[in-house]
C-alpha cells in the first residue's frame, strides 16, 4: 500500500502534469485568442462578484460582504481595463535604431497561494494576469476560504473553456493543506509561485527555490501635515481603514499628526465615530488584539467590527463606534498597536513639527511595514517629496484613502493589483504593484549595431597604464 | 482528418490541419480504435499539423499507453510542434524523422 506521503506527492505531481499540457497547449495561442479568453473571465467573475463576496464573508466570517463586492469589481473589471490592450504574446516591442527585438514568453505553471482576507478577488485577479500572459494557474486557497476561492476559481475555468482554452489552464486544490503547498511550491515543473498571504507563508515560498513574487507585511503611517484639508483627509482614513474592516494590508495602521493641526483631527474623528481611548483602555485593549509571543496580530480579531473588538477588550465606549484610536506615545513592541493590526483599530500620534512628525513615521515603517506602503495628506509638494524619500515603501499614497490607493486604478494610475511588492525591504523582488507584466519571460533579439566610438577607439592605450579612466574617456568619446 | 498506412511494420497516422479540441472529438473513436487493434508499433505523423489541443495530447498518451513501452512515436513534428511535446514534457515521444 502507498504511504500517505506517496499519494499526496502523486497527487501533486498530476496536477503538474496537466498543468504542463495546458502551458504546452497556450503556448500556440496568438494575441486574438488569448485576449477573448481574458475577456470572457473577466466577464464571468464580474457577472458572480456579489455571490462570490456573500459567500467569501460567510465563509471565513471577516470583513463585509459589500466590500468585498468592491474587491472583486476591481479584481475584474479594473484589472481587465488595466491589462486588456496590453501585448502579451509574440513581438511586443521593437526599436530600429537599436536593433534590440522584444518577446513575450509564458513562464509556465503558476501557482497562486490566496490569502484568507481576500479570497475570492486574489483568485479572479491572479487567474485573469496568469491568462493574458498564457501561463496556467493552480490555485491554492486558505484553509479557512476553501470553498468561495475553489468556487471562484471554478467560474472562470468554465469561462475560459467556453473560449476554447487550454484543458486545466486552471486548477484549483480543494482539499489545501500545509503539506499539499509544500510539495507544490518545490515541485520541479512550478515556474513561479504568486504569494499573497502571511510573512510566514511567503518566506516559505522564498525559500522553496522556486522564483516567487511575494508581497510583504505593511505597517501604513499616515501623515496629516499642517496644509492638508483635515475634514477630507479624515473622511478619507475612515472610508479606507473601515473598508471590509481593516483587511487590506495597504489599509492606514497609524495616524501622525502635526500638533498645530491635532485638535482639529481629533475632532474631525469623533465626528465620524472614532473612539480615542484613555491610557487604561489601550491596555485592555492590546491585550486583545496582539499576540504577545508571537509579536503579530491577534487573527481573531481581523477583519472584525470595532465594537466587537471593543466587547472583547470590555471597553465602555459609544455604542456606535467605527473605530477605536489608541493615542500612544511611541513605537515598538512595548506599544504593541503600533504595529499592523487589520481591523478598525487605529495608533495615534501627535508630533511636534513637520520633522518630528517624519521621524515618526520612519520608526513606524520600520516597525514591521518596510517596503509596502506609506499616506500622506498635505499640499505641500515638497512636503510630499521629502515624506516620499525617507519612507521605505514600495508606493507612496498621497490625499488618498490608502487601502484603495495602493491596490492601484481607483484614485490614482498605479497598476490595479492585489498582490502588492514590497523590495527588498519586505524581501520581495519588486516594488511593483504585481500584474500581467511580470508573468513574461521577456526575450531579446539583439542584432549587431556596432558601437562606432569603440570602432574607432586605439585599444592598444587599454595597455597605457599611465592613462587614467578621466585620459581614456576623453579619447573614447572625441567627436571627430 | 487523417489517413493510415503501413510501413516498415509499424501503423502510420498521418493527421492533417488543427488539431483542435472539435476536430479531436471528431476523430476520437476512430483514433482509439486504430490504436487499440494495431498490434504493432504506432507512429503518429504531424507533418501537416499546425495546431494541437489538450486533446490531442490526450490521444497521445493513450496511445503510448496502449502499445506499450517504446512502441509509439510522435513523427515529422514541425519546430513550433515540436516545441509543444517539449513543454507539456513529453517530448520522449518524439522521435527523429520517419
Amino acid at each position: 500500500m502507498m504511504e500517505e506521503k506517496d499519494v499526496l506527492l502523486q497527487k501533486v505531481d498530476e496536477y503538474f502534469l496537466k498543468a504542463k499540457a495546458a502551458s504546452a497547449v497556450f503556448s500556440q495561442l496568438d494575441q486574438q485568442q488569448t485576449d477573448a479568453i481574458v475577456k470572457a473571465v473577466y466577464e464571468a467573475g464580474f457577472k458572480n462578484r456579489i455571490r462570490l463576496a456573500k459567500m467569501a464573508a460567510e465563509e471565513t466570517g471577516l470583513g463585509k460582504w459589500e466590500d468585498k463586492v468592491i474587491k472583486n469589481a476591481v479584481a475584474t473589471q479594473f484589472v481587465y481595463e488595466d491589462i486588456k490592450d496590453q501585448k502579451t504574446v509574440g513581438v511586443i516591442h521593437e526599436d530600429h535604431v537599436s536593433g534590440i527585438t522584444e518577446i513575450a514568453q509564458p513562464m509556465g505553471p503558476i501557482l497562486a497561494i490566496i490569502p484568507v482576507t481576500n479570497p475570492t478577488s486574489t483568485v479572479m485577479f491572479k487567474i485573469l494576469i496568469a491568462l493574458k500572459t498564457r501561463n496556467p494557474i493552480i490555485v491554492s486557497p486558505s484553509k479557512k476560504a476553501r470553498k468561495c476561492s475553489c468556487e471562484a476559481a471554478r467560474i472562470c475555468y468554465e469561462a475560459a473553456l467556453g473560449m476554447d482554452a487550454p484543458e486545466n489552464c486552471i486548477q484549483w486544490v480543494e482539499d489545501t493543506s500545509r503539506e499539499t503547498t509544500q510539495a507544490m511550491m518545490t515541485h520541479k515543473s512550478l515556474s513561479l509561485i504568486l504569494a499573497t498571504g502571511g510573512t510566514g507563508l511567503v518566506k516559505s515560498a522564498y525559500s522553496s527555490g522556486t522564483p516567487t513574487l511575494g508581497v510583504g507585511a505593511g505597517n501604513v503611517p499616515v501623515f496629516i501635515d499642517k496644509t492638508a484639508d483635515i475634514p477630507f483627509a479624515v473622511e478619507q482614513i475612515c472610508i479606507s481603514k473601515l473598508f471590509d474592516n481593516g483587511t487590506i494590508c495597504a489599509s492606514e495602521q497609524a495616524i501622525v499628526a502635526e500638533k498645530s493641526i491635532a485638535a482639529r483631527v481629533e475632532e474631525e474623528f469623533r465626528r465620524r465615530k472614532a473612539c480615542f481611548l484613555t491610557a487604561e483602555q489601550v491596555k485592555l485593549l492590546e491585550k486583545v488584539v496582539f499576540d504577545g509571543e508571537k509579536k503579530l496580530m491577534n487573527a481573531d480579531i481581523v477583519g472584525q467590527t470595532a465594537m466587537t473588538i471593543a466587547k472583547k477588550a470590555g471597553l465602555d465606549v459609544p455604542p456606535d463606534t467605527q473605530l477605536l484610536i489608541a493615542p500612544l506615545k511611541g513605537v515598538g513592541d512595548e506599544y504593541p498597536i503600533s504595529s499592523e493590526i487589520l481591523a478598525p483599530v487605529l495608533a495615534y500620534y501627535i508630533a511636534e513639527d513637520f520633522e518630528d512628525a517624519v521621524n515618526i513615521c520612519i520608526d513606524l515603517n520600520y516597525h514591521g511595514g518596510i517596503g509596502h506602503t506609506a499616506s500622506m495628506f498635505s499640499n505641500d509638494d515638497e512636503n510630499i517629496k521629502q515624506f516620499s524619500m525617507l519612507m521605505n515603501a514600495g508606493r507612496i499614497v498621497v490625499n488618498t484613502p490608502s487601502a484603495q490607493g495602493a491596490v492601484g486604478g481607483i484614485y490614482n494610475m498605479l497598476s490595479p493589483s492585489l498582490t502588492l511588492g514590497c523590495g527588498t525591504g519586505g524581501k520581495n523582488i519588486t516594488t511593483d504593484n504585481v500584474t500581467a507584466k511580470n508573468l513574461l519571460n521577456i526575450q531579446r533579439i539583439a542584432r549587431r549595431r556596432e558601437n562606432q566610438r569603440l570602432e574607432k577607439f586605439d585599444k592598444s592605450l587599454y595597455f597605457d597604464e599611465s592613462l587614467d579612466a578621466g585620459a581614456i574617456e576623453k579619447i573614447y568619446n572625441r567627436n571627430f | 482528418m487523417f489517413k493510415t498506412e503501413q510501413k516498415d511494420g509499424k501503423l502510420i497516422l498521418c493527421f492533417e490541419g488543427r488539431m483542435d479540441t472539435a476536430a479531436c472529438a471528431g476523430i476520437e473513436k476512430e483514433v482509439d480504435g486504430q490504436v487499440g487493434k494495431a498490434g504493432q508499433p504506432v507512429v503518429f505523423d504531424l507533418r501537416n499539423v499546425d495546431f494541437v489541443s489538450s486533446a490531442f495530447l490526450r490521444f497521445c498518451i493513450s496511445a503510448a499507453k496502449k502499445t506499450g513501452a517504446g512502441k509509439f512515436q510522435v513523427a515529422n513534428a514541425a519546430p513550433q510542434i515540436k516545441k509543444v511535446f517539449k513543454i507539456a514534457g513529453m517530448d520522449q515521444l518524439l522521435s527523429v524523422q520517419e
